[in-house]
């Protein structure tokens, strides 16, 4: 049995458990710990791994299965700001000391309103005289209340005028920058970079010390210190999206993402051996953009990426009632993360229908042309499902923008920051899923999600699509222009016209993807590794 | 009636009803598909005990006990029953039961983790108001599990306590323990989704950590754990029970206890739980295996584990005791004392007694802002019909219309149309206080939290209409929440705010918000109730469809006599709402003669058209251009403005058809009036119209109306077809089968459920 590596250097505070790449890693790891031709090690800067722990118990693997090899005391810059942020953290927990404080509260009231009742009813002047020295102290302190309040208003009158000055606003703004906005602070990120530097060099000591590890891989392409591994080296190039919409994504992500975009070039431009999601990732990116040798790249379609098992009930008279019952529940639960639209737990009837679109907004997601398909179908076809995204409306402000001008704010909801389990319930509870997407790395999850949970699914005509969707038959039923809304929402209104005919043709293809497990993907991985760290590869590298 | 599921209950209170003289029991059916339901079963076997007709009995069986199960399975379990013990789910439920439940209602509690029960009636009436009323509480109980339970309500709540111990079937003690598996045995259901116990296997897991253990309970959703043992036949469950070393309970929770470590205790597995919780109360607090923290708990679980048999035998023998309270013996005589009481209560309170003082039913049709024209008179028809399908339903209703104080929109003559057996009450909106509201809802008897800082009463200076059983507001169109002194229906005719841009987004949520609270939702469209549930959001289970009423036109008997008499004119009724499409029907108009060659002429009726080329809005500035474009149209265009009712029949009798370019509504009635006069229409193409052609068969022609090349070609189709479509309208017959009084009875047996 060999050994192999998987190299992870994502930043701090990431919770890994939320991220798509973090799911993809969560399934190759499940499949990687039971392998029985490979082992693995998993080598990560020390502040991943709370969140690789974490990753891990939340798929049921045990925190023993895989050796963790790195630094493993974080630096103090980061427990330092770790510690602020617990602190914060600490403070709102605080609500315990309140509660108390408001049953002391209503305590005292009570006996004020005790003692007022002995004040008036008393015919004891010594009662009397013992009540006004029990006051006493009580009159001091309003006393003393009302001399700090007066000191307040004189503060009050000062401050506007230093809230003004220049000096004030400059350092008050990069402290409010870098406590509640880390990533967009540059002072933040050229901080952070310096540190990651070092904790890359105390990584790769790590890793280079490691001969048994025959070869190394990286799932992502953001790493380019993982070219300074000297076992021969994986790298996994799921997109370089920011190349496929390049103005709409000049205005996201500011400098931060041209450092990325700086990243992920430095990555494939020093890389050895790749590994990519789809046929159309491989010639169109690596090999077209960056001459990157057809011969160095392997192509490794994604498994089928199953939601049914976070959402299936078992064990009652009616499972499948069960299981509507329970997506009610979490969908509820979904609904109070809505952006944008006020009172959105209007919507938990559980009658409501609705369309769903699960991705983040990014340039790339077409998000825009999916409104205005949908804004056609409601306002002129009066289809009256509801459309759920779940991105945040601000990242793309145009999109904010549509939804608020064409009075769509109760009808397209954004669920931002949905459970896995969240998740599959609405796929289970739309009518219908629908992926506008204009470019991904591999074909969209959305395909294999919604069709887990039994729900049909249209998509727009792309490439790496079609690698997956193959039968022109079925082409022509759920693929879309998606350059073309309305072409667009014809096919969604035909979909929820002819849903069951539509998942009926689909279940047939899901059943053909379905059998394509992450064990298969990890297999095909291992035998990559396999090769290229095989002496005849290394030598015809040498 | 036990309306509950719950198997270990069942198992417990059905033979110990039986023991204090109850004879027959009905048990529900149908259980909620909800996985947290998981204790639930169905149980037949009562059924062959009962002797009420199969009929009946299959309406009972058929019915939903959790939610609303409708006026038909009250009144079946009126006549046959006299008590109903249930559990609350659904707010729907409570208010169905007090209105048609004529026995007493024992809303049987078992206690809670964090939340009383008066905070439980809050929350499920999110916000609607209080739910307590004089109405509600008639012949209700706080059936009370644990003694203390009625401690931590409020008085309105706990006055209406009785206990009725929990116990188990078999309280006896099987010993049969070994222990020979050493591990603990934890029960944790719901592992996969439920937050309450993922966080108790936390705080387990990180005080137990490095011991051996595994974890029960039912996991509808699978647990990617080794530890969690899942679903398991019964045969292993009892294997477990007499294996695993032994129990820790973890709950602290006062108010509540679950049935597994009486399991413990009577298979004679150790069981070691934690101080605080109710066991304290059941047991008293000096049992060895009751532990003050997870650490102490630690240390004797280490030493049952590592086999300290003193420990364990003091821990066996002593834990017995908390079987004592919950055996049938010990729990007879509060249960035969408590449905004595009950039942006491229920003779007092007999139909005898309350039927001599019952007043006469009473509701009130209320137009909430100064509606004039088709909502005046669909206001009108409706409380006819309500009236009309009262009596017919054998019913003895009063009907009171209310309508703004206000003598210049609503002159006497107003209101011809109104039955004299409906009384008129003009009246004006009260706006009260937070606290106003709390203390009015305090006098008329209501209990429990508001929510609102503003409150809106109709105020008809006699008694704000709290003399009527029911309110029936026509349209949502209320600033503040309704008073919830009464309960109310919303009558909604469209959502147009779904496709247009009336008022903004606050007002619409108002407006929204207000259908939530409301007992109910009437529509008389598909297309509305569609948008009812998508847009608003209203459960589907509040939305009542009704038919739409249209007025008794004056009825051309046959229209054929009018075929000599046809004006070269097609008139258009509209009004300068956006939704009427003016510029595309000014653009189709101009196409209609400029490229079709189109020869009749356009009459515009209808309220402020005279101001059609005047009123400087974003929808009309477009208008004059188009007119000062084209020379036809300034020929062929004539405006009447608003005519009075004969006028406009006698104008519209002798157009060659009626025109309506509209956008998406409810559907405009004209339509209907042109048929009764033999006058064919062209419609924009649109769901409410749609359903209207349907209702009243009107073969109404369709056009797009954001198409004017579309809607000019179906103009010329008209000038030349008209003939051919006349032919085709209603009969005077057919129109007649939609009358108020045909359709009456379908508003009746929608309404007399809120009653």
């Amino acid at each position: 049995m060999r050994t192999f590596g998987i190299y992870l250097a994502y930043p701090p505070a990431l919770d890994l458990r939320a991220q798509g790449l973090g799911r993809h890693l969560a399934e190759f790891l499940k499949e990687a710990e039971t392998c029985p031709t490979a082992r693995f090690v998993i080598a990560c800067p020390s502040w991943m791994r709370k969140s690789l722990d974490d990753l891990l118990e939340g798929v049921g693997i045990s925190p023993d299965a895989f050796e963790i090899i790195g630094p493993k005391d974080e630096p103090m810059f980061l427990k330092l700001y770790q510690l602020y942020q617990d602190y914060i953290q600490r403070a709102r927990r605080q609500s315990r000391v309140l509660r108390l404080f408001r049953i002391l509260k209503r305590q005292f009231a009570r006996n004020v309103a005790r003692a007022e009742g002995l004040l008036v009813t008393t015919r004891s002047g010594l009662l009397l005289a013992s009540l006004a020295l029990l006051a006493l102290p009580f009159v001091v302190m309003a006393l003393a209340a009302i001399a700090v309040s007066s000191v307040a208003a004189l503060f009050g009158a000062v401050w506007p005028k230093l809230a003004r000055s220049r000096l004030f606003r400059r350092y008050s703004n990069a402290v409010v920058r870098v406590t509640t906005q880390p990533k967009a602070s540059s002072t933040t990120v050229r901080l952070y970079r310096l540190m990651e530097e070092a904790e890359a060099r105390l990584l790769l000591k790590h890793i280079n010390s490691r001969k048994d590890v025959s070869a190394w891989y990286a799932p992502t392409a953001f790493w380019p210190q993982f070219n300074r591994i000297e076992a021969p080296r994986l790298t996994c190039v799921p997109d370089v999206v920011l190349s496929e919409s390049p103005v709409g994504f000049s205005s996201v992500g500011g400098d931060r993402f041209l450092q990325n975009f700086g990243l992920v070039e430095a990555t494939i431009e020093g890389g050895d051996h790749f590994v990519t999601y789809s046929e159309h990732i491989k010639y169109r990116t690596l090999v077209e953009r960056y001459q990157i040798s057809p011969g160095a790249i392997d192509v490794v379609p994604h498994g089928a990426n199953r939601l049914d098992d976070l959402i299936a009930v078992s064990g009652f008279p009616d499972n499948k009632a069960a299981t509507k019952a329970f997506c009610v529940n979490l969908f509820r639960l979904a609904l109070n993360k809505a952006i944008g639209t006020q009172q959105a737990f209007n919507f938990d009837s559980g009658d409501v229908e609705f369309i769903f679109y699960a991705s983040q907004f990014r340039p790339n997601k077409n998000v825009m042309t999916l409104l205005r398909a949908y804004e056609h179908l409601l306002k002129r076809c009066y289809v009256g499902h509801k459309l759920v995204l779940t991105g945040h409306p601000d990242t793309l402000p145009e999109i904010a923008r549509f939804i608020r001008d064409r009075n769509l704010q109760n009808d397209v909801l954004c669920l931002h920051g949905l459970s896995a389990q969240e998740l599959a319930a609405c796929y289970q509870l739309a009518d219908l899923a629908v992926n506008p997407s204009l470019s991904e790395g591999g074909c969209p999850f959305t395909l294999t999600e919604a069709l887990s949970v039994g729900t049909p699914v249209v998509m727009g005509r792309i490439a790496v699509t079609e690698e997956v969707v193959t039968d022109p038959d079925l082409q022509s039923l759920m693929l879309f222009d998606p350059y073309d809304w309305e072409d667009m929402a014809a096919r969604i209104e035909w979909a929820l016209q002819n849903k069951e005919s539509l998942l009926e043709r689909q279940l047939k293809l899901y059943e053909r993807l379905a059998e394509r497990s992450w064990k298969t993907v990890v297999n095909e991985y291992v035998a990559i590794l396999d090769r290229i760290s095989s002496p005849a590869t290394c030598s015809e590298r040498a | 009636m036990w309306l509950l599921n719950h198997t270990a209950a069942r198992e417990f209170e059905i033979p110990m009803l039986k023991r204090i003289g109850v004879r027959e029991i009905f048990l529900p059916k149908k259980i909620p598909a909800d996985p947290t339901f998981r204790s639930a079963s169905v149980d037949w076997s009562e059924d062959e005990h009962l002797t009420i007709p199969n009929d009946d009995l299959a309406i009972l069986n058929d019915a939903d006990w959790y939610h609303n199960p409708g006026i038909e399975a009250w009144q079946t379990a009126s006549k046959h029953f006299d008590i109903a013990f249930f559990i609350l789910l659904k707010i729907d439920f409570l208010k169905s039961m007090s209105r048609h439940f004529e026995g007493a209602k024992i809303w049987r509690t078992y206690g809670n983790a964090k939340i009383s029960y008066s905070e439980i009636l809050d929350l499920f009436a999110r916000g609607a108001g209080p739910v307590w009323s004089p109405v509600t509480s008639k012949n209700l109980w706080f059936g009370q599990a644990y003694p203390h339970l009625a401690a931590k309500e409020p008085n309105f709540i706990a006055k209406k306590a009785v206990f009725l111990p929990a116990g188990l079937a078999d309280a006896s003690v099987r010993d049969e323990w070994n222990g020979d598996d050493k591990r603990i045995f934890f029960v944790c259901p719901d592992l996969a989704f439920n937050d309450y116990y993922q966080a108790v296997y936390r705080t387990f897991k990180k005080a137990f950590a490095g011991l051996p253990y595994a974890v029960g309970g039912s996991q509808p959703i699978s647990v990617k754990d080794p530890h969690v043992l899942g679903y398991l036949p019964n045969e292993q469950h009892r294997r477990n029970m007499r294996e695993l070393r032994v129990m820790y309970y973890h709950s602290t929770e006062p108010d509540h206890i679950h049935y597994h470590p009486f399991e413990a205790v009577r298979s004679g597995m150790p069981l070691v739980f934690m101080a605080g919780g109710l066991l304290d109360r059941l047991g008293g607090i000096d049992l060895p295996g009751r532990s003050k923290t997870p650490k102490e708990a630690r240390q004797k679980i280490e030493r049952i584990l590592s086999g300290d048999r003193r420990l364990i035998d003091s821990i066996r023998q002593s834990q017995q005791r908390l079987l004592e309270p919950m055996k049938a013996d010990a729990c007879e005589a509060d249960w035969r004392a408590g449905l004595g009481r009950v039942l006491g209560k229920l003779r007092e309170s007999s139909p005898s007694i309350s039927l001599a003082n019952k007043p006469k039913k009473r509701i009130a049709v209320l137009l909430p802002v100064a509606y004039r024209g088709g909502s005046l008179r669909g206001a009108i028809l409706l409380a006819r019909a309500i009236a009309t399908g009262s009596r017919m339903g054998g019913d003895d209703i009063e009907v009171v219309f209310g309508h703004l104080d206000d003598p210049a929109c609503y002159p006497k003559e107003a209101f011809k149309d109104l039955p004299l057996y409906i009384k008129r009450r003009p009246y004006h909106w009260r706006i009260l206080s937070h606290d106003e509201a709390v203390r009015a809802c305090a006098y008329a008897g209501l209990n429990g939290s508001l929510a609102h800082k503003t409150y809106q009463a109709p105020d008809d200076g006699i008694s704000q209409f709290t003399d009527c059983d029911l309110w029936i507001v026509v349209s949502d169109r209320l600033d503040f929440p309704l008073l919830p002194v009464r309960p109310y229906l919303l009558m909604i005719y469209d959502y147009l705010q779904r496709y247009q841009t009336p008022f903004n987004d606050d007002t619409n949520q108002r407006f929204v918000a207000r259908g939530h609270v409301a007992e109910a939702v009437m529509v008389t469209t598909a297309f509305t109730a569609g948008d009812a549930r998508q847009f608003a959001g209203i459960p589907a289970k509040k939305i009542k469809k009704v038919p739409m009423l249209a007025p008794e036109f004056f009825a051309n008997e046959n229209p054929a006599r009018l075929e000599d008499d046809i004006g070269r004119f097609f008139l258009w009724t509209t009004n300068l709402a956006p939704h009427k499409n003016h510029e595309n029907a000014f653009k189709a108009l101009r196409l209609y003669y400029e490229k079709y060659g189109g020869s009749l002429k356009c009459h515009v009726t209808g309220v402020d058209t005279r101001d059609l080329f005047k009123r400087d809005v974003p929808h009309l500035r477009g208008l004059k251009d188009i007119r000062s474009l084209s020379a036809a149209i300034k020929q062929h265009l004539k405006i009447e403005g608003e005519l009075p009712d004969q006028s406009y029949q006698a104008r519209l009798s002798r157009a060659a058809f009626l025109w309506h370019p509209g956008r998406v509504d409810n559907g405009t009635l004209s339509v209907v009036e042109a048929a009764r006069l033999g006058v064919p229409a062209l419609s924009s193409d649109y769901p409410a119209m749609r359903e209207m052609d349907e209702q009243f068969a009107l073969h109404l022609t369709w056009m797009d109306p954001d198409d004017p090349d579309n809607m000019a070609r179906e103009l010329k189709r008209m000038e030349t077809d008209s003939e051919t479509l006349r032919r085709r309208l209603p009969s005077a017959e057919q129109l007649a089968g939609q009358s108020v009084d045909r359709l009456a009875s379908a508003y009746w047996s929608v309404i007399k459920d809120y009653l």
